[in-house]
C-alpha cells in the first residue's frame, strides 16, 4: 500500500517572496503518528496546505494516497483531499450555524468515498455520525445544537469526528489543543489516538507543546525537515 | 443545499431585508406593467362597436379627441345632408349624429340621438345602462354622465342650465332649463363626463342665437318648442357602424372622398392606437422607474452579499478543507443569492396579488380601471419574474468569483 504521504524535494515560494519551504524527503506510512513542532512564523500553515493537496510545489512531488498531486487539475485535489484527508484546526473547525450532527456528516457530501465507507462501517452515514459523537463523548442533547453554542472541547470533538468519519488515510491535525485546558487537552489526545487507531489513519500533527508532542512515537523539528541549498 | 438553506437561516435578518427589498422591486414592477397593460387596454377599448367616426376635415386624432374624448374644438361642422348621405348608404347599419358646442359647469353638452344609448359601447362590447332614470323622452329632457352626477350632487328630476360655448362664464340658455331625465352608470371613459341632450334641443335652444349672442324676444315656453319639430341644420360628428365589419375601408374611402362636403372618417381604434402612441412616453417613463427600483434592490443584495464575504472567509476555508472544490465554494454563494432572489420574486407576486386584491375596487371606481386578479402569473409576467431571477443570479456571480478566488488564495488557512 502507497504511504499516507509521501514528499520528495518538494519547494514551495509564495510569488515575488523568498522560498518558504523546502523539503528534501518526508514519508508518513499509513497508521503513523508524527508530530511537527517549530517556533509560529515558520511556514507551518503553508506547510499544511502543501501536505493538504490544496497549493503544490513548484518543484519536486508530493503524493497523497499514492497520487502525485501536481499532476492533477484544481478540482481533482479537492476531491482528493475530500477522500483521504481529514483536517482539525486549532478553533472555530465548525459551520457555526449546522448542528453538531450536520457538521460530521459534511465530508460525506462532497467526497463519495467517505460516504461508502462510513455506510460500510456503520449502517448509514448518520449511524456512522452518531456512532463517533457516542464514542467522542458528546451527550445526544448536542447532536442538533449549533455548533456555535457548544464548548470549545465539545467543538474539538465534534471536530475529530467529522475528520474520521468515512475513514481517511490521513488526519492532519494543526494545535487541536491550545484551545484546551490541560486537563480536557490530555482527554482530547487520548480519544484522537484511538478513534484515529479505530478507523486506521495515520495522524499528522503541528504543535509547539511538549506536552502533546511527547505522546508521539516520532517527532520532527520543522527546522530538521527543511533543506537548505540545491535539492539533491 | 441543506447547507445553503441553514446558512440562509442564520443571516435571516439580513436575508430577509434583502428578500423584502426585492419583493417590493418586483411587486412594483409587475404592477406598473399590469396597470400599464390594463390602462392601455382600457384606453384602447374606449369605444368599440363604433366602426367609424366621420366629422368635418381634419386630422384623425384631433376627430377622435372632440368627437370622443370631448376635447377641443372641432374646426368645422359637418351639414344635416351629408348625415342623411350617410344614413342613406347600403352598407351602414345605423349612424348616430353628435352635436358639440355648449357646456354645462365644465362637462360639455353633446346633442346626440336616443339610438346612442342602445348602439355605443365601450370595453368588451359593454353596453351603457341607466343607475337611474331613463332616455330622454321630453324635448328639454338630459342624460348626465356618472361623474357629471356624483361631482356636481345631480339627482333625477333636477333641472339644470346650459351654458353657451363650452366656457361657462359666457352667456346662458337660462331661458330653456333642462330636466335630468337619466344618469348612465359608470364606464371609467369620457361618457362620465358627458350632459346629453337631444339635437332637437340644441336646436331649440338656439333658435333665437345668431353668431354666439342672444337676440332680444324668445319668450317660447316648453309646451310652445315641443310642438314645434326642429331639423338639425349642422351637426359636428357622426358614430357609424356597418352592416359588415369588411366594408370599413371601403365606406372609409367613399366617405373620405364624398365629394359634396369634405369629410374625414376615421376608424376609433386605429386613431385610439394613435393617440395612444402620443402618450407612451409617460408609460416608458413609468416603467423606467418601476426598473430602476428592481435595479436598487438587486444592488441591495449584491452589498449584502459583499458584507458577508469577510465573515465567510473562515466558513469557505472550512469546506474546502473538507473537500469542498472552489467551484463548490462558487456554487454555495450563487446558490444562496438564487434562493433569495428566488423568494424574493415569488413573494413580490403574492404581494402584488394582495396588494391588487385590496386595490381592485378603489382602483376600478376611481380610473374605471379594470384590473383583473388572477392567482397565476401570465407567460410574460413570468418572462418578467425569470429574467429578474437570472438577472440577479448573473450579478450575484461576482460575489461569488471573490468568494471563490480569496479561497483559492487562503486554502484550508486563514490567517488573522
Amino acid at each position: 500500500m502507497a504511504p499516507a504521504i509521501s514528499v520528495r524535494d518538494a519547494r514551495f515560494a509564495w510569488p515575488g517572496q523568498d522560498e518558504l519551504i523546502a523539503i528534501g524527503a518526508l514519508e508518513i506510512r499509513r497508521t503513523e503518528r508524527v508530530a511537527l513542532y517549530g517556533p509560529s512564523g515558520c511556514g507551518k500553515s503553508t506547510l499544511l496546505n502543501l501536505l493538504a493537496g490544496v497549493h503544490q510545489p513548484q518543484q519536486g512531488s508530493i503524493r497523497i494516497a499514492g497520487a502525485e498531486i501536481s499532476a492533477l487539475s484544481p478540482s481533482a485535489r479537492d476531491r482528493l483531499r475530500g477522500d483521504h484527508i481529514g483536517v482539525v484546526f486549532q478553533q472555530l473547525n465548525l459551520i457555526p450555524y449546522l448542528g453538531a450532527l450536520e457538521n460530521v456528516i459534511l465530508p460525506c457530501r462532497y467526497s463519495r468515498l467517505r460516504s461508502i465507507r462510513a455506510t460500510a462501517l456503520a449502517t448509514s452515514v448518520r449511524a456512522a455520525a452518531t456512532e463517533l459523537l457516542g464514542r467522542l463523548g458528546l451527550e445526544p442533547d448536542f447532536w442538533r445544537k449549533p455548533a456555535m453554542t457548544l464548548s470549545v472541547g465539545q467543538q474539538q470533538r465534534v471536530a475529530v469526528a467529522r475528520a474520521l468519519i468515512g475513514a481517511p488515510d490521513l488526519l492532519l491535525a494543526d494545535e487541536p489543543t491550545s484551545a484546551l485546558d490541560p486537563e480536557s487537552r490530555d482527554r482530547f489526545m487520548t480519544l484522537l489516538f484511538s478513534e484515529a487507531t479505530r478507523c486506521g489513519a495515520a495522524v499528522v500533527l503541528v504543535s509547539h507543546d511538549p506536552e502533546v508532542t511527547r505522546r508521539f512515537p516520532r517527532q520532527i523539528a520543522f527546522s530538521e525537515l527543511m533543506v537548505r541549498g540545491t535539492p539533491s | 443545499m441543506t447547507l445553503m438553506l441553514h446558512s440562509l437561516w442564520n443571516r435571516r435578518a439580513a436575508g430577509m431585508l434583502c428578500v423584502l427589498t426585492i419583493a417590493l422591486s418586483v411587486a412594483l414592477l409587475l404592477g406598473v406593467e399590469r396597470l400599464r397593460g390594463e390602462a392601455r387596454q382600457n384606453f384602447l377599448q374606449t369605444v368599440s362597436g363604433v366602426d367609424l367616426i366621420v366629422g368635418a376635415r381634419s386630422h384623425p386624432v384631433q376627430l377622435l379627441l372632440y368627437s370622443v374624448f370631448h376635447l377641443g374644438e372641432p374646426t368645422q361642422d359637418i351639414s344635416w345632408q351629408s348625415y342623411q348621405r350617410i344614413v342613406a348608404h347600403p352598407q351602414v347599419a345605423w349612424a348616430i349624429p353628435f352635436s358639440l358646442g355648449d357646456s354645462h359647469r365644465g362637462y360639455r353638452v353633446v346633442g346626440t340621438a336616443k339610438d346612442y344609448f342602445q348602439r355605443f359601447r365601450y370595453g368588451q362590447g359593454k353596453e351603457l345602462a341607466f343607475q337611474n332614470g331613463q332616455a330622454f323622452s321630453n324635448l328639454l329632457d338630459t342624460v348626465i354622465g356618472a361623474e357629471v352626477a356624483e361631482r356636481l350632487e345631480y339627482r333625477v328630476g333636477e333641472s339644470i342650465i346650459v351654458s353657451h360655448g363650452t366656457v361657462s362664464a359666457m352667456a346662458q340658455h337660462d331661458e330653456h332649463p333642462f330636466r335630468v331625465a337619466g344618469i348612465l352608470e359608470r364606464t371609467g371613459t369620457p361618457v362620465d363626463r358627458g350632459v346629453y341632450v337631444s339635437l332637437e334641443a340644441i336646436e331649440a335652444i338656439h333658435q333665437n342665437w345668431r353668431s354666439g349672442t342672444r337676440l332680444p324676444g324668445d319668450g317660447r315656453s316648453e309646451a310652445q318648442l315641443e310642438a314645434e319639430r326642429f331639423v338639425p341644420v349642422r351637426i359636428t360628428s357622426v358614430m357609424v357602424g356597418l352592416k359588415a365589419k369588411p366594408a370599413v375601408f371601403m365606406v372609409q374611402r367613399a366617405l373620405n372622398t364624398y365629394t359634396a362636403e369634405p369629410l374625414t372618417a376615421i376608424m376609433p381604434g386605429v386613431a385610439l392606437q394613435q393617440l395612444w402612441g402620443l402618450l407612451s412616453m409617460v408609460e416608458r417613463a413609468l416603467f423606467a422607474a418601476a426598473a430602476c427600483v428592481v435595479a436598487v434592490g438587486l444592488i441591495g443584495m449584491m452589498s449584502v452579499l459583499l458584507a458577508t464575504l469577510n465573515e465567510r472567509r473562515r466558513e469557505m476555508a472550512l469546506l474546502r478543507a473538507i473537500g469542498a472544490t472552489r467551484l463548490d465554494v462558487f456554487g454555495v454563494m450563487l446558490g444562496e443569492a438564487a434562493l433569495l432572489v428566488g423568494f424574493g420574486t415569488v413573494l413580490g407576486w403574492l404581494l402584488l396579488q394582495m396588494a391588487l386584491g385590496l386595490a381592485e375596487p378603489m382602483v376600478s371606481s376611481a380610473l374605471g380601471v379594470q384590473l383583473s386578479w388572477q392567482l397565476l402569473p401570465t407567460r410574460v409576467e413570468c418572462g418578467w419574474l425569470g429574467s429578474i431571477w437570472l438577472i440577479a443570479c448573473s450579478i450575484a456571480c461576482l460575489p461569488a468569483w471573490l468568494a471563490m478566488r480569496r479561497s483559492v488564495a487562503d486554502g484550508i488557512t486563514v490567517r488573522t
